[in-house]
């Protein structure tokens, strides 16, 4: 190899070096902090459970107590023919002016999933349950599963 | 002659290497620095929007909006308060607490009939709760502004006339 072709060859590996470099400059540098919006949704979805449990769902009832009554003795203080059909009826649709399609809520009580509804396919991000005031006998759990479809 | 014509060789491909490495030098300082001053503008966006997060928190805790039931607080916002407080701040120094923001309360559920609620309150403060969606607490919108970032969280509204609680979104419009 002759003088000239080892001096470009050093150029080529100088380019070559300074293009890796630089690559990983970019990588480094175009990272996304995806934290701040699942915190955001935290904090949605912790303000809107004990705004849903205070709602006043009909006269002098909050939705707290018609889901109490609901689960301990499967009727409405509303006076609706079908407390779940109630509950789910009233619920869906502040649910989804939050979180669109993309959400699975849960009322639970001992474990037991007492009412479901919700459209979740993909993976789902867990969020923290919601208790209930009350004594021990009648507390229930508010839960709300946000989707990453 | 004294220069050899090998040694003028060597010296121009000298020069040559040395402004190939100069330009690339240039082209990557310009990339890098293009980059990073995109990296600063997301920044910037995204601390924006923290502040706005810590402001909604602080919006919910105020002591002027706060619901109260027998002195003792509880986790909502009362109407009557914000309509109060709507009338009373261009009194009182929430300007530069607020800066250039417009922040507003909507009711979710029940539906109630669109409109604004200062606009009834003033017509009639003791008929207003039905009749309205919207209640504006504060608006100060930036002349010419660029961009405006958006963020909200749930509320409960207490309207203290029909002793209810409603459920509401708070919103957050900051003017850039």
């Amino acid at each position: 190899m002759n003088k000239g072709q080892t001096e470009i060859m050093g150029l080529a590996i100088v380019v070559v070096l300074l293009v890796i470099i630089a690559g990983f400059f970019l990588i480094f540098s175009s990272k996304k902090d995806s934290g701040t919006e699942e915190i955001r949704e935290t904090i949605q979805t912790a303000n809107l459970m004990p705004a849903i449990l205070k709602y006043s769902v009909c006269d002098k009832v909050t939705m707290e107590e018609e889901i109490r009554e609901c689960i301990t003795s499967k009727t409405s203080s509303c006076n609706k023919e079908d407390c779940k059909v109630f509950i789910k009826n009233s619920l869906k649709p502040v649910l989804d002016a939050f979180f669109g399609d993309k959400y699975m809520f849960t009322i639970s009580k001992d474990e037991q999933d007492f009412l479901e509804f919700g459209n979740c396919t993909g993976d789902r991000i867990l969020a923290n349950p919601y208790n209930s005031g009350g004594s021990k006998g009648n507390r229930f759990e508010l839960n709300i599963k946000l989707c990453r479809n | 002659m004294l220069f050899s014509k090998k040694g003028d060789v060597d010296l121009i491909e000298m020069i040559m290497v040395v402004i190939v490495i100069l330009i690339i030098l240039v082209l990557v300082g310009v990339f890098y620095f293009k980059f990073q001053k995109a990296d600063i503008e997301e920044k910037t966006e995204s601390l924006t929007e923290q502040r706005s997060d810590v402001l909604l928190s602080y919006i919910t805790e105020m002591p002027e909006l706060k619901c109260s039931v027998k002195a003792k607080e509880e986790k909502c916002l009362d109407t009557i308060k914000i309509m109060s407080f709507n009338q009373m701040y261009p009194k009182a120094d929430y300007d530069t607490t607020f800066g250039f923001k417009s922040i507003k309360v909507s009711v979710v559920l029940p539906e109630t009939k669109p409109g604004s609620c200062n606009e009834m309150f003033k017509k009639d403060y003791s008929n207003y709760s039905l009749e309205c969606s919207e209640f504006v607490i504060y608006s100060m919108v930036k002349p010419n502004y660029k961009s405006k970032s958006v963020i909200s969280t749930p509320v409960s509204l207490y309207y203290p006339d029909l002793d209810k609680y409603f459920i509401g979104k708070l919103t957050v419009e900051t003017y850039e």
